[in-house]
């Protein structure tokens, strides 16, 4: 994708000719290509003297453009994608793994929701923890300087389960896996995926097993509003950027979205209906402040019914 | 509307105006024996003395040891060898390692500072919420002295920039806090100095004063601008150690029916403001006052303000002011909610300053009440004049000038 | 003979020169035509809540509701049923046997969902029978299903363009020509294309890259691809919907009207009112748009896909 002028090097038939004749019908870059009939195209080279080497340029811009979607894939591929290619993390409680059917799907995007203190920050620790002592990777994104090592460490030496002296080594080892980088804005955190993603494209050698934002909500929120779509814009670029991350190198990403007090004093997710179709999976947490008893709740999920929760506690 | 329109000005240079004024003037009539003025610091003899553990803490950072860091220096090569990912991230060991060195200022109070992790955390924002006449005010002028503690006596040397909402900082106030923070650095070199050079405690009072930059702001515009000079400001005073905002949400509270676009004014200086204490190692402590009258935690989590996206928070739930502090602060890192006593010094004296501090909260309290129900100002409540006094300090200090 | 009118008139807009030819000498009589007519245009009878209405070829079916309301759901029960066979080993599974192309604009599908209730319908028509499970039978069915997914608008365009070469290809590997397109999510880049339109243009030759381009060229791609392919378009969308009144229900329009006026059928589909739960599953309801019928139906996600609620 980009400037036609930038393909002329590799394909001999896009030529200065060629480049003329699109400039002319207001084509510069592949997208405005992409925005354009063929056919009109073809037609309107027909007056034209070198007309038959146009329509070849046209054709060459068409193979290139076929290569810029996704690959077709047949369900059978898809699938044994999934089983090879995707699994589950388990997130170091048993029965929020139970309810999960195994614990986050690496591809997905989970989304937390939850009023404040819900238990959202101590849930991505524990799976941070747990997923970094036993399985690789992880990146942790933190927009409010809510990441406590202190705490990591904490969780990581109950879920390995060892004295503290002999967990020093895998405890060490498992805060190694763990990389959290500060963001504050929604720029920063657009710059990071993209620099994320041109590192995993060409670097084989890196795998990130999970990717925690803690909060996403905390960011798009102030760049929201007003008249003006650029916040929204913004919001869904994220969105897919997380996606394609998640699908093309198998990364359970997890983000959290806080609650505000909506109309009539309910309590709604800070991120409302057009973040809704972002996530694969949504749960909703809560607190029981009293007993110190976490609940989970699934409102969205690609092949589980909503609506079924389970009780968890966090060491 | 009064409060903060017309008067603004005023007050603000009025108050430059004394600060100024005690220093060259008043100093000395007011640094007057100490028998008068309890210390601030009073709860490091009332529980058990300079061995407890806070003291052990401030006593190992004044030998260069950070405190949780054993004597055979464990941690060492592990910072360099890392390599990250991300471009500008760091792994949660070397967090950790850091965590461990991280200077702390503390609260003057042994509970408090243990609620805290061994007290308000440079590098991070830390929340303080509470209902109105908490004595949220008084910590963070507490704080602001505390900060400039000197290295040697385990504390950070640093600057303190107080950013005042609501007109409700008190220099008088700041002054005896200053003066029983003198005193107890003097009994401290004297307890354990004792073949040292020198008992002379070299910061006098007014110095504490001196390096309290305090800005008065009238309006979220203001204060918005306010936050994003800061960046320069601390640029240029690389001694700032901590960023003490009273309080938050004041002028939000008021003239605010847009709450979409009040959330989210508030969630962006909330980032700024962590962003400012992450670039600049600072602390920043941001008191809320918290509306809700019903002190039981869920429902104080409930009307947490909106200054949600922090997580580095606490809440007091009950207390007094009058007397030695008794708060029930709620810690969400710690998940628990703690009794702590909070014995920050308090008295109640005749002819003293005092009372013009307590006549002032108690107007402060008052406009306060008709900034948040939206009445208007009636004559019995407050007179005219009585507002002008509570933003021109009180018709004895204004006497004073002349 | 409404239906047989019905067919005339849909013959008669075909630009086939050899059906003309036939329409005019009149060497074939009703019966034939109908019988010819139904084997190259067939009239698809789709499961719950489309049950209301058969679809035939060049129809482009819009589903429209809230988020969650089980639109890509309803999308997965359909492709089971288009990607079964009619019979296979000569048991009926009462599938169409079509290919099924999902263009996946949300980016959210799970395979797993498809070849589970792949599995369980397969399984359910077994029952009887002491074959064990046929792997062949659900290899063969998942062939047939073609998956991409567009990270942003010109991806989609791409895929577009591409289709038809890859429906040209995939002709000649099936003798069923007909293809039953899904577009999952067609409003899902409306933000981001928003956005750009406010990015200034250096040429006044230059369109604006903003909806209403993307969206006419989506429209004109669909259009050449329905003339040379049989080809049924279903597509999703999210909408926020608000209850006026009593029984209608409104929602926010926002696509361009090119699109809008493309659409042939319309169904709205959202969460029941009174929250109402079946074996602890959500139930909905769809209701037709257009054609506007006066009918709703209530139905209920479960794990063997989507039933009727009565």
């Amino acid at each position: 994708m980009g400037a036609l002028k930038s393909l002329a090097e590799d394909y001999a038939i896009i030529d200065t000719a060629f480049l003329q004749f699109c400039a002319s019908r207001g084509i510069f870059s592949v997208e405005d290509f992409l925005i354009h009939d063929m056919y009109t195209l073809m037609a309107s080279t027909e007056k034209l003297s070198n007309s038959d080497r146009l329509k070849q340029g046209i054709n060459q811009l068409l193979l290139i453009t076929e290569t810029y979607h996704q690959p077709w894939m047949n369900g059978l591929v898809l699938l044994e994608d999934r089983e090879q290619n995707k699994h589950y993390l388990p997130t170091g409680s048993e029965s929020f793994d139970v309810l999960l059917q195994g614990g986050l799907r690496e591809g997905h995007v989970t989304e937390l929701v939850g009023p404040s203190s819900s238990g959202k920050t101590q849930v991505c620790f524990q799976i941070a923890s747990n997923v970094a002592l036993k399985k690789g990777n992880v990146v942790f994104f933190d927009s409010g300087n809510s990441f406590s090592p202190t705490r990591i460490k904490q969780m990581v030496t109950h879920i390995s389960g060892l004295k503290e002296n002999k967990a020093n080594e895998a405890l060490q080892q498992a805060m190694r896996n763990i990389e959290c980088h500060a963001v504050f804005d929604m720029y920063a955190l657009l710059d990071v995926l993209h620099q994320l993603k041109l590192n995993l494209k060409s670097q084989i050698g890196y795998e990130i097993r999970l990717i925690i934002i803690d909060s996403i909500s905390s960011l798009i929120a102030p760049i929201l509003g007003g008249s003006n779509a650029q916040g929204h814009a913004l919001m869904v670029s994220v969105g897919y950027l997380l996606k394609e991350l998640a699908d093309r190198h198998n990364i359970a990403v997890v983000v959290t979205n806080h609650m505000v007090g909506g109309e009539g004093g309910n309590l709604k997710p800070a991120l409302g209906e057009s973040w809704k179709n972002i996530p694969h999976v949504r749960l909703q947490l809560s607190c029981n402040h009293a007993t110190n008893n976490y609940a989970v709740c699934i409102l969205r999920h690609p092949y589980m019914a909503s609506g079924k929760s389970a009780n968890f506690m966090i060491p | 509307m009064l409060a903060d329109g017309r008067f603004s000005d005023v007050h603000d240079k009025f108050l430059w105006f004394l600060l100024d004024f005690r220093q060259q003037n008043r100093s000395a009539s007011l640094s007057s024996p100490t028998s008068l003025f309890p210390k601030p610091y009073v709860n490091w003899k009332d529980r058990g003395g300079p061995r407890s553990k806070s003291r052990n803490w401030v006593w190992r950072r004044s030998r260069g040891l950070p405190p949780g860091v054993g004597t055979d220096g464990s941690r060492s090569e592990s910072t360099s060898t890392s390599h990250t990912i991300v471009k500008g991230a760091q792994s949660a060991w070397d967090m950790l390692q850091e965590e461990e060195t991280l200077v702390r200022i503390t609260t003057s109070s042994l509970d408090f500072d243990n609620i805290l992790g061994g007290g308000i955390i440079c590098k991070e924002a830390t929340e303080i919420g509470g209902v109105s006449g908490i004595g949220k005010t008084q910590l963070g002028i507490q704080l602001a002295v505390n900060v400039q503690i000197p290295f040697d006596y385990g504390g950070l040397g640093g600057k303190a920039i107080y950013i005042d909402t609501e007109g409700s900082f008190m220099v008088e106030r700041a002054l005896q806090i200053a003066e029983a923070c003198g005193d107890d650095m003097a009994e401290y070199s004297r307890l354990y100095r004792k073949g040292s050079h020198s008992h002379e405690v070299k910061i006098q009072p007014k110095d504490f004063l001196e390096n309290i930059f305090y800005f008065r702001v009238c309006s979220y515009t203001e204060r918005i601008a306010l936050i994003n000079y800061l960046d320069k400001f601390i640029g240029d005073h690389k001694d700032v150690k901590v960023v003490i905002i009273d309080s938050i949400t004041f002028h939000f509270r008021q003239d605010f029916d847009d709450m979409a676009l009040r959330t989210r004014l508030l969630g962006g200086m909330a980032l700024k403001l962590m962003k400012l204490a992450k670039r600049f190692g600072v602390a920043v402590v941001v008191l809320n006052q918290v509306t809700t009258k019903k002190l039981q935690a869920k429902d104080l989590l409930k009307d947490k303000s909106s200054f949600k996206s922090d997580n580095n928070w606490v809440t007091v739930l009950n207390g007094t002011q009058e007397g030695a502090y008794q708060w029930i602060i709620y810690s969400p890192k710690k998940m628990k909610c703690v009794l702590v006593e909070f014995t920050m010094y308090r008295l109640i004296c005749k002819e003293a300053v005092e009372e013009n501090i307590l006549h002032r909260v108690s107007q402060k309290s008052i406009v306060q009440q008709l900034v948040m129900t939206g009445g208007h100002i009636q004559g019995d409540i407050l007179a005219p004049v009585d507002v002008i006094s509570l933003l021109i300090d009180d018709a004895h200090t204004v006497d004073a000038r002349h | 003979m409404g239906h047989t009118l019905e067919f005339l008139r849909q013959i008669s807009n075909l630009p086939t020169v050899n059906m003309a030819k036939g329409w005019i000498n009149g060497d074939e009589t009703a019966k034939q035509m109908l019988a010819r007519v139904l084997k190259e245009r067939p009239l698809l009878l789709f499961p719950h809540p489309l049950h209301r209405i058969p679809f035939g070829i060049n129809n482009i079916v819009e589903i429209i509701g809230p988020s969650p309301s089980a639109k890509t759901e309803i999308l997965l029960q359909v492709a089971v049923t288009c990607i079964l066979p009619k019979n296979w080993n000569g048991i009926q599974y009462g599938g169409f046997g079509h290919s099924v192309l999902f263009l996946d604009l949300d980016c959210r599908l799970d395979i797993f969902r498809l070849s589970q209730s792949l599995k369980q319908r397969i399984a359910e028509t077994n029952h009887n029978s002491t074959h064990p499970f046929d792997m062949d039978l659900f290899t063969d069915c998942m062939k047939r299903f073609s998956y991409t997914r567009c990270y942003d608008s010109f991806q989609f365009l791409s895929a577009l363009k591409g289709l038809h070469t890859k429906l040209e290809k995939e002709g000649n590997e099936h003798r069923n020509g007909v293809h039953v397109l899904m577009i999952d999510g067609i409003g899902a880049f409306y933000w981001i294309d928003r956005g750009f339109s406010s990015l200034p243009q250096m040429n006044p030759n230059r369109k604006n890259i903003c909806l209403q381009t993307v969206f006419e060229t989506a429209v004109q791609e669909l259009k050449k691809l329905l003339m040379m392919h049989s080809v049924l378009v279903l597509a999703t969308r999210t909408v926020t919907t608000q209850v006026k009144g009593w029984s209608k229900t409104e929602y926010r329009e926002y696509m361009p009207l090119i699109w809008q006026s493309f659409v042939t059928h319309r169904i709205l589909v959202r969460p029941l009112d009174d929250k109402r739960k079946v074996h602890d599953r959500v139930c909905y309801l769809a209701e037709w748009l257009l054609p506007a019928l006066n009918l709703s139906d209530e139905f209920f996600v479960g794990n063997a896909g989507i039933s009727n609620l009565m």
